[in-house]
């Protein structure tokens, strides 16, 4: 089963890296059917990405002001509330690309999505250094990620 | 007083928020739009390579790295003196129909289709693509991907990459195009053609058709007698990537025109105590306040701004759907902020036209796509992005090392248009203290309409928050909620 690795993220805005940095750190490693990109874009582009792959993994930071910094969550996507807005700005949400992909049906969709989310500080400062409470954490993550690829 | 707050926009999305402020009757008072700053970008670019910005720039925003690639690139043009020979300019061009031409398609079908073609009164959870799909049916559907993945392969075979650019350089780009490319390229630009053709017939029969539709595009809370912007060519005729800045006013007549290197001159940043955001305005008529009309300097930029502060299409079929929507809706200007849907299809003609012309050009396989540049200095670089006028401001010092950078970027350019269509949507709905539960898809088509872009960094965690309305009484406490 062929799997893609996402980094999301804006490596130039301070702890938005961290899903980007992960992947990097990830990719020196050798793996075996497993395509390993960045990536700054969301909804539609985003789904595009992964077509005709089993399994799609991605990393991203996120500010939820509900755990700590550094916190890391594993989701899939059922743990997303389905918006019922019609849709955001210029941007089509990643569930809802998720659902037009499927039910166009013409290419595949990844049966297994997974998403690491880490708890962030700051993702507005323009910076290519993070904050320590995220850059200590990241090794953490990237453990978790590489257990997620491995298992 | 009472405040009702719209918070559709989180950092899932981009960033933003909507606050409604009632008066002591309930009826609104007042609006605002607030925008997170992003912090420190001039910070971060001072002492950087100048040749460096048109990544660094096409990395600040996911939605339009190719307007901001290319602004940053003719800024350099600009810093180093140098004049890209022609064959650069139109490979630039050229990529640029291909970013115009899946950044319309995607407005259109994904988020402006869902109002118009589902039906602005339709139940939000069907107001979406995939109620698009159920009522334009599948094979549509399958046209919209096909095309608006054209338009990506075609700015990736000219750009390098396909959502970051890498090819602008000072002077010139850094490949040129094969006569394979040209006719890979030729294909899907036929095909995309058509596709626009396609649209706008779509558009005749599913909005023009109903009355409904048509009253609402023309009704007053969606319209704004504002000046309006867009970059044309020698002509008067639309232009993304080059040209003139031209303003028009409430009439449709000339009222400037200016080279981008001139903007400080005309456009000035007006500042709120209570917003990061900034209102430019028009310097020779002033700042009135967030109001329209001739004495306010409130203009707007996008599709809509573009067609009316040109006198046309550059080519002929987009000029045949020009004269047709002002034949329609009653002549130039049109201030119905509806229209920006239309224009964008017309333009979405126009880049697939624009495109046919460059590929037949027999400088676009020259192999000349580069001059040497100069001593560095100050540039500007100006562009229209799909969602409007960008400028792009830098100033290198003698190593080629920026020494301070500045960026308006198009919903900036409209912030106060923006904020004015949403306000005054806000008034057809709330009265007496009554907030309709159609209010927050009414709001939302009026600032749906301008494209915006909050959004510098759109690919964050993929979710989706729900849209919610607070309605906050005078001492703070929330009395209504309004979620779906």
């Amino acid at each position: 089963m062929n799997t893609i690795l996402i980094g999301l993220g804006n490596p130039l805005l301070t702890d938005d890296a961290v899903g980007i940095r992960a992947v990097r750190a990830l990719s020196k490693e050798s793996w075996k059917d497993i395509d390993i990109e960045e990536a700054s874009v969301g909804g539609m582009e985003l789904v595009e990405m992964m077509l005709g792959y089993g399994r799609a993994v991605m990393v991203d930071s996120m500010i939820t002001g509900k755990s700590s910094i550094g916190a890391i969550t594993r989701m899939v996507p059922d743990d997303f509330e389905e918006t019922r807005n019609a849709s955001n700005l210029h941007n089509v949400g990643f569930i809802q690309a998720l659902k037009f992909w499927s039910s166009v049906g013409s290419e595949s969709v990844p049966k297994d999505i997974v998403i690491y989310a880490m708890e962030v500080e700051d993702t507005y400062t323009f910076s290519e250094t993070m904050t320590p409470g995220v850059e200590n954490a990241l090794p953490a993550l990237i453990e978790r990620v590489r257990g997620e690829l491995l298992g | 007083m009472k405040k009702v707050e719209i918070d559709p926009i989180t950092r899932l999305e981009g960033h933003g928020k909507i606050t409604i402020f009632l008066d002591e009757k309930g009826g609104v008072a007042n609006t605002y739009l607030q925008i997170p700053e992003f912090r420190g970008f001039e910070r971060f670019c001072q002492g950087r390579r100048a040749e460096d910005m048109p990544q660094i720039t096409s990395r600040i925003c996911g939605v339009c790295p190719v307007a901001h690639h290319f602004a940053a690139t003719k800024a350099l043009d600009s810093a180093f003196k140098v004049e890209p020979p022609p064959a650069a300019k139109k490979l630039r061009e050229l990529m640029y129909m291909g970013y115009i031409t899946y950044d319309h398609i995607l407005h259109f079908y994904f988020l402006g289709g869902p109002d118009f073609v589902v039906g602005p009164d339709a139940p939000p959870g069907e107001r979406n693509i995939l109620g698009v799909i159920q009522k334009a049916g599948l094979d549509v559907a399958k046209e919209v991907i096909k095309h608006r993945a054209y338009g990506q392969k075609i700015t990736a075979i000219l750009g390098g990459k396909a959502t970051h650019p890498v090819c602008g350089l000072p002077g010139g780009v850094s490949k040129s195009l094969s006569e394979d490319e040209v006719g890979n390229i030729g294909a899907m630009v036929d095909s995309c053609r058509d596709f626009a053709k396609f649209s706008l017939t779509l558009f005749d029969d599913i909005v023009l058709k109903n009355k409904d539709y048509v009253d609402m595009i023309v009704s007053d809370p969606f319209k704004q007698d504002t000046y309006n912007m867009g970059l044309v060519d020698s002509e008067n005729k639309v232009n993304f990537y080059d040209g003139l800045v031209r303003v028009t006013d409430q009439q449709g007549k000339e009222f400037l025109k200016f080279k981008g290197e001139e903007y400080s001159q005309h456009i000035v940043e007006h500042v709120e105590e209570w917003s990061y955001m900034k209102y430019p305005y028009l310097k020779k008529v002033g700042w009135k306040g967030l109001e329209s009309g001739p004495e306010s300097g409130i203009y707007r930029v996008g599709s809509l701004a573009r067609l009316n502060a040109a006198e046309g299409m550059a080519t002929p079929m987009a000029q045949e759907e020009y004269k047709r929507m002002y034949e329609t809706l009653g002549g130039r200007p049109v201030n119905s902020t509806l229209a920006f849907h239309w224009a964008r299809l017309i333009e979405l003609l126009y880049a697939t036209e624009r495109a046919g012309e460059l590929l037949k050009d027999p400088d676009i396989t020259s192999d000349h796509v580069r001059n040497p540049v100069g001593e560095p200095g100050e540039g500007i670089g100006v562009v229209e992005a799909a969602r409007g006028t960008l400028i792009h401001h830098y100033n290198v010092d003698e190593n080629g090392l920026i020494e301070k950078a500045n960026l308006i970027v198009a919903t900036t350019n409209n912030a106060g248009a923006i904020t004015m269509s949403i306000r005054d949507a806000a008034r057809g709905l709330i009265q007496n203290g009554n907030v309709g539960e159609g209010i927050l898809n009414k709001i939302e088509m009026a600032f749906r309409a301008y494209d915006p872009c909050f959004a510098c960094a759109t690919h964050s965690l993929p979710g989706e928050m729900p849209l919610r309305v607070d309605v906050v009484d005078s001492s703070g406490n929330i009395v209504k909620v309004i979620e779906r």
